[in-house]
């Protein structure tokens, strides 16, 4: 009995002085809370986006498909757009159009989620050559 | 010499009875420390427009923070639009022109971000890119 304590004992003692685990556990728990807060998991998404060269003037050019953005509505080639979903219209209208490029203009108080929406509703149909046309400056 | 082994065992225990938690932990950590990005957030509120857009693969280079009332923040510092453009002129005259990725909110004015992309093509920089938000 005598003989056999030491070796029990001796690689817990061992084993307790090599490591011990609350300091280890209150350095991991600071990592842990450093890294929640500090760190973000927002899934993001990337939207390339042109500007149309020359697109300032107000006379639309006829090898292009041009919407405008209004606040209540959209007008395509300078006809109002009743609503609802503009890509087929789009779409119709670049079958006759020989450039295929499609030019966005956005009025005063249209918000940048809509003209997104709106490039990636055209993105989504295949239509990719979309280039946007400033405001002229004030 | 009994007890002083009792009680050893006893923490040793106690020790191992927390081993799991530990796992976890380690779990949460590694998780957090692979699947978030640690970003610098600019000085204002910014809540990019809500669109499905492919996802971003390599960071960029330039942030632009754009706030709801046209507020900039260039790497995740205010800054005026006088400075901005100076800045960009600058980057752009190097070598290799850095990636540029604007974050803007969704419900600042369209024209604004419009008018920046148009500035930054003007001054040299290649196609930007606009930050939406997954839905």
């Amino acid at each position: 009995m005598t003989a056999s304590t030491p070796s029990i004992r001796a690689p817990v003692s061992r084993s307790a002085r090599l490591i011990r685990l609350t300091p280890l556990i209150d350095v991991i728990f600071i990592l842990l809370i450093f890294f929640m807060l500090a760190s973000t998991l927002e899934d993001h998404g990337r939207v390339p986006l042109g500007i149309a060269e020359g697109g300032a003037s107000s006379a639309a050019p006829t090898d292009r498909v041009h919407i405008d953005l209004l606040p209540e509505g959209v007008r395509i080639d300078g006809e109002a757009f009743p609503g609802g979903n503009i890509v087929e219209s789009v779409r119709q209208r670049l079958r006759e159009t020989p450039g295929g490029l499609v030019t966005i203009r956005a009025r005063e108080g249209v918000g940048l989620e809509r003209l997104l929406r709106t490039t990636a509703d055209l993105r989504g149909a295949g239509i990719d050559d979309i280039a946007l046309i400033p405001a002229p400056e004030r | 010499m009994g007890l002083g082994l009792d009680t050893r065992r006893k923490e040793r225990d106690g020790e191992a009875a927390v081993l799991p938690l530990i796992n976890i932990v380690f779990l949460l950590l590694a998780f957090f420390i692979i699947a978030g990005q640690l970003t610098r957030l600019p000085p204002f509120e910014v809540n990019p427009p809500a669109v499905a857009a492919d996802p971003i693969d390599t960071p960029p280079e330039v942030k632009i923070h754009i706030a709801r009332d046209g507020t900039l923040a260039i790497n995740a510092r205010l800054t005026s639009r006088a400075r901005l453009e100076r800045r960009l002129a600058e980057m752009v005259g190097r070598e290799a022109t850095p990636r540029i990725q604007i974050v803007a909110d969704g419900e600042v004015d369209a024209n604004t971000v419009i008018t920046l992309l148009k500035r930054m093509s003007a001054a040299g920089a290649e196609a930007a890119e606009l930050t939406t938000r997954q839905p």
